[in-house]
């Protein structure tokens, strides 16, 4: 065999194991790409470009006019879509999650986690929501504070204010705090689980130093605990601001978004059932999202910015 | 040293060696106070299943007529009658069941394992498509686009996947939380192995089926059952995708709209035990499998 041979029979070899790493590449990659391409770049643009465009006598044309509504429903000048109620109630939920449920999962934890009594036996019943269906949860709440079933709640309500109940779930009054006590009493659950994961991976040396120099439980907790579990604490904040406006709940099997309870998603999902026209829908979504990518640019880069990570 | 007296320090250094949970007084107090809050916490949970046990048991006329009373006899018919007389559009609770099954497996096996593939060829093979699709992974999970749903409705129409079982290949896609959780695994993962068969022969195909998916196959489980009680759960989608194939979850909402099962409470009661029951099953089953596995353990941004 001559020199010459010798490097065209390695030069076969390389090609032919660059050729087999790609057409293994390519075999890997196709589907998801493809199936990326189609249900997420494909559906976004065109949503996006929805948001541009009205339908005429049965012809497509560019237009603002869904803009203009809009403009004319946030300001009260049509009567719609209550716009200003579904954004107000909007971020009564997302600020129930962020304000109410964040931290008081963040302290159940550390008390589940400090063995408080009965920690074990808290740790199941807590967790359980979890992996329960809403629609388990969402039925059985709604049982409870039905008055024609002598529900529990409308029981309470009759013993301590001496009143007949009202049918909570179906009260303007009621309606939207009912549904929010409902998203607390079932919403600790995930951030629970991700919590206590979180703190049982804190050191328990540390814990230990910090003790024996005398450290009280509030110390521990803000010091110590919360620093330590910053990264996951942090994704979670992330993650929630991601889903302001896209997180619907318990809304279709609590109330239908009827009596002063919906939302910006759950109004789009409504849209989408009723196989409305699918151009106003697209520009309000488009509108959130053009409003919900800086505040969460901003919130992760405040949440990164205002706590470094510690590593251990 | 006499007997006693060794006994004695033996039972010293135990109780020293055992680390007692010591409190101040202010902190007993506080914990006592958290105690009573988490009880009443859990008894809400407690009521709320007991009381859906007890009235799935009950008689539907007796339940009518005094919701609080406990159960004169115990009806275990309801559970059998709940499979055949809860019906809704054709689906009864034992087509629900199937419907459920086939649906959340089915989901569950595309989407961990397209995200399983795509996670081991991004980390593995470092090139810029792959970094740039970790970067569109991360992306698509930060950037919160609302109002896609009726041009993603519209698309499903157009490619006739609604209400078919062929919806399940929107599952394709392989982003989200549990690419960017593989992505991590497969990163912690040594070469050797892979090197080691690539020296004697092997080609990428065997590498990868071969030597590195059956190292992530715990995880793949663990994240496996947390998807599959997700779908299992799930009732807005398939409600919107699948509306004549409904699932338990589905089925719990579509019964209270019929007038005629809306009032038969001991069966819907029963219907609630018969969806959740499985899911808890396979929880309580995999828990220690699922909580070193996963997401449990801490998650980083």
């Amino acid at each position: 065999m001559t020199l010459n041979q010798h490097e065209i029979e390695k030069r076969k070899i390389k090609l032919r194991n660059a050729l087999s790493k790609y057409i293994f590449l390519v075999a890997i990659y196709a589907i998801p790409i493809a199936g990326f391409a189609v249900f997420w770049v494909y559906v976004n643009i065109q949503s996006i470009l929805n948001a541009f465009r009205l339908e005429v006598q049965g012809e497509l044309q560019w237009s603002f006019r869904n803009w203009q509504y809009f403009w004319q429903d946030l300001t009260g000048e049509s009567t719609f879509v209550n716009m200003p109620q579904i954004l107000r109630n909007t971020l009564i939920f997302f600020g129930t999650n962020i304000a109410i449920i964040l931290p008081l999962s963040f302290l159940f934890s550390y008390f589940l986690f400090k063995k408080v009594c009965g920690y074990k036996f808290f740790r199941v019943i807590f967790f359980a929501p979890n992996i329960i269906s809403a629609a388990v949860l969402a039925t059985l709440f709604k049982f409870m504070v039905n008055p024609s079933l002598d529900g529990i709640i409308t029981q309470l309500y009759t013993l301590i204010t001496n009143k007949p109940s009202p049918n909570f779930l179906m009260d303007e009054r009621y309606a939207l705090t009912a549904v929010v006590c409902y998203c607390i009493w079932t919403g600790f659950s995930v951030n629970l689980v991700l919590f206590n994961g979180a703190m049982e991976r804190v050191p328990k040396d540390v814990l230990e130093a910090a003790s024996i120099d005398g450290i009280g439980n509030t110390r521990e907790l803000f010091q110590i605990v919360l620093p330590m579990i910053w990264s996951t604490i942090g994704t979670l904040i992330i993650t929630t601001t991601a889903g302001i406006f896209m997180a619907s709940g318990p809304l279709l099997l609590l109330t239908q978004g009827a009596y002063g309870t919906n939302t910006i998603s759950f109004w789009i999902y409504q849209q989408v059932q009723a196989q409305t026209s699918p151009y106003y829908p697209a520009t309000v979504g488009f509108i959130f999202t053009l409003i919900g990518v800086p505040i969460v640019l901003a919130v992760k880069w405040l949440v990164e910015r205002f706590f470094t990570e510690v590593q251990y | 040293m006499n007997v006693k007296a060794y006994f004695a320090q033996r039972r010293r250094i135990k109780k020293l060696s055992k680390p007692k949970v010591r409190r101040s007084k202010s902190n007993k107090i506080i914990f006592a106070i958290v105690f009573v809050i988490f009880f009443l916490y859990a008894c809400t949970y407690l009521y709320t299943f007991g009381w859906a046990i007890i009235v799935s048991l009950r008689d539907r006329l007796e339940f009518i007529h005094d919701p609080f009373a406990l159960p004169g006899a115990l009806h275990f018919e309801n559970y059998i009658d709940a499979f055949v007389s809860l019906q809704v559009g054709g689906s009864n609770l034992l087509v629900m069941m199937f419907n459920t099954i086939w649906y959340s497996l089915g989901a569950t096996v595309i989407c961990v394992f397209a995200s399983n593939f795509l996670a081991y060829v991004v980390c593995k093979y470092k090139n810029l498509f792959g970094r740039i699709y970790y970067y569109i992974a991360v992306f698509v999970m930060l950037i919160p686009i609302v109002g896609a749903l009726p041009q993603q409705y519209a698309l499903y129409d157009t490619l006739g996947i609604i209400d078919t079982p062929l919806f399940l290949i929107t599952y394709v896609g392989g982003t989200g939380f549990q690419f960017i959780l593989f992505h991590g695994f497969y990163k912690n993962i040594a070469n050797d192995y892979a090197d080691a068969a690539k020296v004697d022969g092997g080609g990428h195909f065997t590498i990868m089926f071969r030597i590195m998916i059956p190292q992530s196959l715990p995880m793949t489980l663990a994240l496996g059952i947390i998807a599959f009680i997700g779908y299992w759960n799930d009732y807005m989608t398939v409600f919107m995708f699948l509306p004549s194939h409904p699932t338990l979850a589905t089925g719990l909402y579509l019964f209270q709209t019929q007038p005629s099962i809306r009032s038969n409470y001991p069966l819907l009661y029963a219907a609630i035990i018969i969806a959740t029951v499985p899911v808890v099953v396979l929880y309580a089953a995999f828990q220690e499998k699922i909580m070193v596995n996963t997401v449990a353990g801490g998650l980083k941004g």
